[in-house]
């Protein structure tokens, strides 16, 4: 589905007389596979690198060195432009930024506006991806009058209706309550089970990861670790250097241990928490 | 001396079609040196209320006492009340509208009237304060990064020397680094300049580990009150609200469901180890 | 004060008017608009009055509602009457009082001068009232269309207007926080000198301006990322298409515009 091989990306820094002071990697010989269906989460602190690689994901940015597959298309290439942006749709971390109409529904369907889908078609396509998400009844009202996990479900029903095959979700609950937050990852999750929609979700929130099947830790541009939640939870130490943390439960978990205290890895939820502590009276 | 907020009720857009109860009769005491922790959703009434408290807002019913003074008393003066009560609103660094941070700082007690001096002297000491560097004052803002960003706007408020801080979710959207900087930053401040502090926070976790006393509103209402220990007890009563209790909350429940004796009310995961160790050792 | 700002805001109320084309709604409002310039007369204020009436009532917009978007103009409404009454001369001064004469002339003059202004508001806002922000840029969109030929990018240019429309509420909001932000860091926006008033306006234009330009660059990305590629080859969710009701919405406006210009002429 998607292919990164050794992508590069640099960006030139300026002063204010517009010299080069620095030319910096944002992303710094990074490869990877994600196959269809998965669910992938990127981790890492503000400044990692992980956003900068989400706008690679749909040709937003291109690689300075190495290659993206999406799909088979190389994202280099131009004219493939629209078929990249219809395959991975992307949602961004402000709701209100990427919005585009004042109606619910009509904003819903300025994806496939765009590509010349015919009316009746964008109707139905508008009518099932609102459904999808939840927000079918609210498809008259301005965004305005939403909350903030409504405008997200709204932006997501607008990715779903160019009917993509992998959504990219750059910290889309950075900006949201913990209702809000729950929403969003409701919706996601099921558009993954039910509809096999390959999901990379960018955050810096450990427990949203926490159900994925990989995660990549980016730090300073480099990928430093990738593997299943249970696998990344057990490298506490790594994290932390990474600027981030482990989820409540795993924290416990990971505390008992340093007390001497025999809880297996890859101990993630209550359940499990409770049941090694059982196990171990 | 504390901040008394008696029979407060505040509605939106009175008169028109928009019109929307956004606080409810809100009776509350905030003593001096607390650390209390306002939690609610969006919409709950949260920032209708801290604007309450710095006079930015006028209530419908009902008055705010500071030191025993009613705020919106016509002689009151406004100036010196946000002289002693600063408020850091969310997503604070983009208030920042100076070519330098340090012009940013000063502008605050600036504008309090302060001498020259008096605002060189709390403006330096703001950003030493929130740990922003020397070699960065004379920088642009908007070339730091959002975390450095949003210190300095804290140092905005800080430097007008406030006795109350009012921090509406002031780690909303940043990573875990990022966060516990500025929490333990307020935590700190709280201890060493016996200030009060009001933290609204969507954060269970933040709240927990910081707070004295948790305020929670709900549909412009005190929903529940009291220590984190005795509001995440009532994790029940907080899911009919959509809000949730710390997740050590639930797994200490479910040890003691499964006849594991945990002592004492444990809401955070340093203390949960200690104590399910000292359960299994013995 | 912000939120008095009712001008622009769509308000759905389900009427007639609301369901008509938005290309009618257009063309009725510039007809209204322009037949109220060439004759400054009571009985073609008689029937302009009647139609705006009408026009109020059938979409069913509460009169307070109206009333209160007139609020933010009547600065101008009123000092466009006075300047009227004092800067018109004529022959018949009715009052003098040291050399500023007030004549009969002027005061007519401000009489319709004030009502044009308020009628004028009221009929562009009711458009804007009864009608989304889409579908005012798709009618404008459309109707300007033939444009296209001659190079103009009538396509761009509604679009703009669709985003501006979008935003404006979000920006007054934000610019709400932002002086409230500033409030509370002591600053004052009535009091002390032009240099501190100045100072002080300054702390809320730039942020605002920032955040606008951050705003775009996200929706820039957004729409880039959702296959915006400008105007060619785009569909329509809901194309316009006239309908019968729409025909009986023109005919009305025609025979309103006849009406006016036959009594305008005649009596």
């Amino acid at each position: 589905m998607i292919k990164a091989e050794n992508v590069v990306y640099e960006y030139i820094r300026r002063d204010s007389d517009n010299n080069v002071t620095d030319i910096v990697k944002a992303i710094d010989d990074v490869s990877f596979v994600i196959s269809k269906g998965q669910f992938v989460s990127i981790v890492g602190h503000n400044g990692s690198g992980k956003s900068t690689l989400a706008k690679h994901l749909n040709g937003l940015l291109k690689p300075t060195e190495g290659i993206i597959w999406i799909d088979g298309i190389d994202t280099s290439k131009d004219e493939m432009m629209l078929e990249v942006r219809q395959t991975t749709g992307m949602i961004f971390q402000n709701p209100d930024n990427q919005i585009v109409s004042g109606i619910v529904e009509e904003d819903v369907a300025f994806g496939p506006e765009n590509i010349g889908i015919p009316t009746e078609e964008i109707g139905k396509r508008v009518e099932e991806s609102l459904k999808m998400v939840g927000m079918y009844e609210y498809r008259e009202m301005s965004p305005n009058r939403l909350s903030g996990g409504q405008k997200q479900r709204i932006g997501i029903a607008g990715v779903l209706a160019m009917k993509p095959s992998c959504i990219v979700l750059d910290e889309p609950t950075a900006m949201l309550d913990p209702g809000g937050r729950k929403e969003v990852l409701k919706a996601i999750k099921k558009l993954n089970d039910s509809e096999n929609i390959t999901i990379v979700l960018i955050t810096h929130n450990m427990e949203e990861t926490l159900t994925s099947d990989v995660i990549m830790v980016m730090n300073n541009g480099k990928i430093v670790m990738s593997g299943t939640p249970e696998y990344i939870f057990s490298k506490a130490a790594l994290l932390e250097n990474c600027g981030l943390e482990l989820p409540e439960i795993v924290k416990i978990a990971e505390g008992l241990r340093q007390k001497g205290i025999n809880i297996p890895q890859g101990v993630l939820t209550i359940d499990d928490l409770t049941d090694a502590i059982i196990n171990l009276r | 001396m504390s901040i008394i907020i008696d029979h407060l009720s505040y509605i939106y857009d009175i008169g028109t079609p928009y019109e929307r109860i956004a606080l409810a009769n809100i009776n509350l005491v905030i003593n001096d040196n607390e650390f209390v922790g306002i939690i609610g959703h969006t919409g709950s009434g949260k920032s209708t209320l801290i604007q309450h408290l710095n006079g930015l807002l006028k209530p419908t019913r009902g008055s705010v006492y500071y030191n025993g003074a009613d705020i919106f008393d016509k002689d009151y003066s406004k100036k010196q009340l946000r002289r002693e009560v600063g408020m850091v609103f969310q997503y604070p660094e983009y208030q920042l509208f100076e070519n330098s941070v340090i012009e940013d700082v000063k502008f605050g007690p600036r504008n309090l009237g302060m001498s020259n001096l008096d605002v060189d002297i709390c403006s330096y000491d703001a950003l030493k304060k929130v740990g922003i560097p020397d070699s960065l004052i004379d920088a642009s803002p908007f070339k730091l990064s959002g975390g450095e960003q949003r210190r300095v706007a804290i140092a905005g408020v800080l430097a007008m020397k406030p006795k109350v801080l009012i921090l509406d979710e002031p780690t909303a959207g940043l990573d875990p680094k990022g966060r516990d900087t500025i929490l333990q930053l307020i935590a700190k401040l709280r201890k060493e300049e016996n200030i009060t502090v009001i933290l609204v926070s969507h954060s269970m976790e933040d709240v927990a580990k910081y707070a004295d006393r948790l305020v929670v509103l709900n549909e412009g209402m005190v929903y529940a009150e009291g220590t984190p220990q005795k509001v995440f007890e009532q994790y029940a009563k907080l899911e009919k609200i959509g809000l949730a209790a710390p997740q050590t909350v639930y797994l200490i429940n479910k040890l003691r469901e499964n006849g594991i004796e945990i002592s004492g009310n444990v809401i955070e995961p340093k203390m949960a180890a200690c104590e399910i160790a000292k359960v299994l050792s013995y | 004060m912000l939120r008095d700002i009712t001008i622009g805001q769509y308000y759905q109320t389900g009427s007639v008017i609301h369901k008509l084309d938005p290309r009618v709604k257009l063309a009725a409002t510039i007809l209204y608009v322009i037949s109220l310039f060439p004759f400054s007369t009571l009985p073609v204020y008689a029937i302009a009055t009647v139609f705006l009436v009408m026009a109020v009532c059938v979409s069913k917009v509460p009169i307070r509602h109206i009333i209160k978007g007139l609020k933010t103009v009547m600065i101008l409404v009123v000092m466009t009457g006075i300047m009227n009454i004092f800067l018109t001369k004529g022959e018949n001064v009715l009052v003098d009082i040291y050399g500023v004469k007030i004549t009969q002339a002027g005061l007519e003059r401000a009489f319709y001068m004030v009502i044009r202004l308020i009628y004028l508001i009221i009929g562009s806002s009711l458009l804007t009232y009864t009608t989304t922000p889409n579908e005012l840029t798709d009618a404008i969109e459309k109707s300007l269309k033939p444009l296209n030929k001659i190079k103009v990018p009538v396509h761009e240019f509604s679009i703009m207007i669709s985003l501006a429309l979008r935003f404006i509420p979000i920006l007054v909001e934000e610019a709400d926080k932002i002086i409230k932000a500033q409030s509370s860091r002591g600053a004052d926006f009535e009091e002390g000198s032009f240099f501190v008033k100045i100072k002080n306006m300054v702390s809320i234009i730039v942020p605002l301006l920032i955040s606008a330009i951050r705003r775009a660059d996200d929706l820039a990305l957004a729409m880039d990322s959702r296959c915006y590629n400008g105007g060619g080859g785009r569909t329509k969710l809901h194309p316009l298409k006239y309908k019968k009701k729409d025909v009986i919405g023109y005919v009305t406006v025609i025979v309103y515009f006849a009406l006016v210009i036959i009594v305008g002429l005649m009596l």
